[in-house]
């Protein structure tokens, strides 16, 4: 604004009204001022971001103790600064954006009457939720800790499994009003300078106001593809593991999901676990999980397309046993699927935001009392519920992707219902080509599948090698085929 | 406008394989060998040695100047007449694919009588393949490659299976019927291959060893089809005679454990390689028209092209009298000829005569 001060005053009156009207209406600023050999100092804090505690301790005890200070502003300011203050992050600095950036990220300021430098100390001492098991990334053999609210606890995490000089942290900023920290996580030699490059362009224009969960940024980072070529983590160890493979992090402050790119579809299908786990196991678990996308994805879509178009294509006797079935109920078959997998959604969504006391009433109600009940009243046939309920479990068995897979589930019945599987396979093709041209910061996302490389997909795609083998050979991520990042 | 070099050259000849395939599905016996199926296999072969000839001037232009299509070339050597040629490409494409899509429309209507109107489904088709040939080269080549796979991968389910049915005895001795059979399904074998055409529009987007990925194109089209007309032969004998779409008759009498028909695999494959087809040819109308529009209204033009290939396949399939126009071997012979070797054997002779060397 015009005529707003830039930088810090000499005149300490100035400093604290201009402190004061910024946190007008706001009762979290803390202002205290002392009087040191007739000279006016004041301490600037916000209430709840710093540990009072270490600041009486560290900061103004010693700031009282002290004797034979210069008769200097400046020459006081920086005998507090080298002789009387302890605390391990201090500094001086005057630009009034940045002062009100740190204040409001638990640093105390001091300032000095006559002086136009202010002092600055991390003393921050919010509370903070602990590392937990990561809820929505369970494995049965990884590390149980999971990431947290805040970025430094996060950074530790990551460090303390990756003890190497060539893991950065580079610290960068996003929302003009919400100033969200983030940390730019990558290996260097590692990751890919272009993409690096790209992500700090892309974060640096980013027109947001507020950010408050990593979610904010993916559509940022995205091509609008319908499979997401940004990843997102709970989990300490992935990062680590994704980072020696070229990839870059991103933590957000305030939310315990990690921003992973570039991400590849076959990534979705890949766990913590899978490595864990005997090679042929993984390899075993992998088919499993490529199987149960295609049955979350096509099964309710062909189940509708072959008994609705091409009904000749089913075994007699299974074709005499849907037939019974749909006999006995009143509604066509996509208007009892379709029903049918809107009550599953709307159970899933009720589980998932009624307090936890209900979640488990509500799943019993919804999963035993209303399927068995509207079966047994005719309402809707066995195999139908059949199909959405192994759909359902099929699509939980690759968390990641259950967000375009609930579009696609639904694609895919219409389509089936009007088209047959003609339509089916039309629809098929369109995913092909979504998958097959979209790009996450210039890798393919189908890569190394389409373009193919067959070393990387018998490597660890089609099957999980042995760790002897994986540790032969590095897979960097920008060095997937088609890859051209910028 | 794409970047140039976006796709290898095992790309853009997975790509016409699928073509290929789907182009010599939808063939019928009795055009394709008359009173000898056998006689297709030879048939073929000779339309592939004729088609190396043909290739030839396609690949000497190329060579001459590698970084312009067909249309570039043409306006660059031929001057403002050379305007007519990016214009006479994209005919060739939206009907020879119009064709197709008669064709498939035909099927539908014939074997499988679908309850809702066929042109619906020729209408996803062609849009899917808009949605590919909007997006560029490198999604089309790389949908292909996962198309290919799954048509391979249906096609080694269906001969083994339908292998257990053959029959030495269906099989009849080769040009029994004398050299004509011959030479006329080599005939109808070339006319329907949109392949040097292609080549000649979309050969300066692909990198890598081109000729080697012809070669293997050839050979492996040739074993191909020669496999596929042994099984309808060894399998269907006279029956194949009776039918329209011998394949899908083949496909029909399949059986696996307790399902009884695998004409669904022949349908999907089908549908999944005339998308591919016809992103493919989109995609080279896309780059003709963009020689006359400077790379503007790609989408305008891709939609309109894609809706004039749905109506001509409409038009075709609902017509004996377009049908007998543009289904004449004839008429497709001298197309694939002109627009396959012949032009860019004028378009070379044009500059040897300016003596202008490319400054691609």
């Amino acid at each position: 604004m015009k005529g707003e001060m830039a930088v810090l005053s000499k005149s300490l009156e100035k400093n604290k009204a201009y402190f004061q009207s910024k946190f007008a209406n706001a009762m979290d600023l803390i202002v205290r001022q002392v009087e040191i050999e007739g000279r006016a100092v004041a301490l600037f804090a916000v209430d709840g971001l710093v540990n009072k505690e270490v600041i009486a301790l560290t900061v103004l005890e010693p700031l009282l103790k002290t004797t034979d200070y210069p008769r200097s502003a400046q020459g006081m300011l920086e005998k507090i600064e080298r002789e009387v203050l302890s605390a391990a992050e201090l500094k001086q600095e005057n630009k009034l954006p940045k002062l009100l950036s740190l204040l409001m990220s638990g640093f105390v300021l001091l300032c000095v009457d006559g002086c136009e430098e202010g002092l600055v100390s991390g003393v921050q001492g919010f509370a903070y939720r602990g590392p937990q098991e990561p809820q929505n990334e369970v494995m049965q053999r990884g590390a149980k800790d999971g990431f947290t609210e805040s970025n430094q606890l996060n950074m530790a995490m990551i460090r303390r499994r990756m003890k190497s000089t060539a893991l950065k942290f580079q610290p960068l900023e996003v929302g003009s009003q919400s100033h969200t920290p983030i940390i730019l996580c990558y290996m260097e030699g590692i990751a890919s300078e272009k993409i690096l490059q790209r992500v700090r362009e892309t974060l640096a224009v980013c027109p947001l106001k507020t950010v408050l969960g990593a979610g904010y940024l993916t559509g940022f980072l995205d091509r609008g593809s319908l499979f997401s070529g940004v990843g997102l983590t709970e989990r300490p160890d992935v990062v680590c593991g994704k980072l020696e493979e070229g990839r870059i992090a991103l933590l957000v402050e305030g939310t315990p999901s990690v921003i992973v790119l570039p991400f590849l579809f076959v990534e979705n299908f890949q766990t913590l676990d899978d490595y864990l786990t005997r090679p042929f196991y993984g390899t075993f678990i992998r088919w499993l999980k490529y199987l149960a996308f295609f049955l979350s994805a096509f099964l309710p879509g062909l189940y509708v397309a072959v008994v609705v178009h091409h009904p000749e294509l089913l075994p007699q006797p299974l074709l005499l046993e849907i037939a019974r079935s749909q006999a006995q109920t009143p509604f066509p078959v996509m208007v009892e699927t379709l029903t049918l997998y809107f009550l599953y959604e709307v159970l899933r969504e009720a589980g998932l935001r009624a307090p936890r006391s209900l979640s488990a009433t509500v799943s019993i109600v919804g999963g035993l009392v209303l399927g068995d009940t509207a079966v047994a009243a005719g309402l809707v046939s066995a195999p139908s519920l059949l199909v959405v309920a192994l759909t359902a479990i099929a699509g939980y068995a690759i968390p990641r992707l259950y967000e375009p897979l609930s579009l696609l589930r639904l694609a895919f019945l219409l389509v089936g219902n009007f088209l047959g599987v003609w339509g089916v396979m039309a629809g098929l093709v369109f995913l092909l080509m979504d998958l097959c041209g979209s790009e996450s910061f210039g890798v393919p996302l189908l890569s190394p599948v389409s373009p193919f490389q067959g070393k990387l997909v018998l490597r660890d795609v089609f099957f999980r090698s042995g760790w002897k083998r994986l540790s032969r050979e590095d897979a960097k991520v920008q060095d997937m085929p088609g890859s051209h990042p910028w | 406008m794409e970047r140039r070099h976006t796709i290898s050259a095992a790309q853009f000849f997975g790509m016409e394989f699928v073509s290929r395939i789907t182009i010599t599905i939808a063939l019928n016996a009795q055009y394709a060998a008359g009173e000898s199926l056998l006689d297709g296999i030879l048939s073929y072969l000779l339309a592939m040695a004729v088609g190396v000839l043909l290739a030839l001037p396609v690949w000497a232009l190329h060579r001459q100047e590698p970084r312009l299509s067909i249309g570039e070339a043409a306006v660059r050597f031929l001057g403002p007449i050379g305007k007519l040629i990016p214009l006479g490409y994209i005919l060739y494409f939206l009907v020879m694919n119009g064709v197709s899509l008669a064709l498939f429309q035909l099927f539908l209507l014939d074997n499988v009588n679908p309850v809702f109107p066929a042109v619906l489904i020729l209408l996803v088709l062609v849009a899917v393949a808009v949605y590919g040939a909007w997006r560029g080269l490198e999604t089309i080549a790389r949908t292909s490659a996962c198309v290919l796979v799954l048509l391979l991968l249906g096609t080694v389910l269906v001969f083994s299976l339908v292998a257990r049915r053959f029959d030495t005895e269906n099989l009849e001795p080769l040009l029994a019927g004398g050299p004509a059979q011959l030479l006329r399904g080599g005939a109808l074998f070339l006319s329907r291959t949109s392949l040097f055409a292609e080549m000649a529009v979309l050969l300066p987007y692909v990198r890598g060893r081109k000729g080697l990925g012809f070669a293997v194109w050839t050979g492996s089209t040739s074993l191909y089809v020669g496999v596929l007309i042994l099984l309808i032969a060894g399998c269907l004998g006279q029956y194949a005679y009776t039918q329209n779409f011998p394949v899908y008759a083949l496909m029909s009498i399949t059986e696996v454990s307790s399902m009884q028909r695998l004409d669904g695999v022949f349908t999907g494959v089908w549908l999944m390689g005339l998308i591919v087809q016809s992103a493919c040819s989109l995609t080279a109308c896309k780059v003709c028209a963009a020689t006359l529009t400077k790379g503007k209204y790609s989408l305008l033009l891709l939609t309109v092209s894609g809706g004039a290939m749905v109506g001509l396949g409409f038009a075709i399939a609902s017509s004996y009298l377009f049908q007998s126009v543009f289904m004449d071997t004839r008429l497709w012979m001298v197309l694939t000829g002109i627009l396959g070797a012949g032009v860019p054997l004028g378009i070379l002779v044009a500059r040897k005569i300016r003596g202008e060397r490319g400054k691609g």
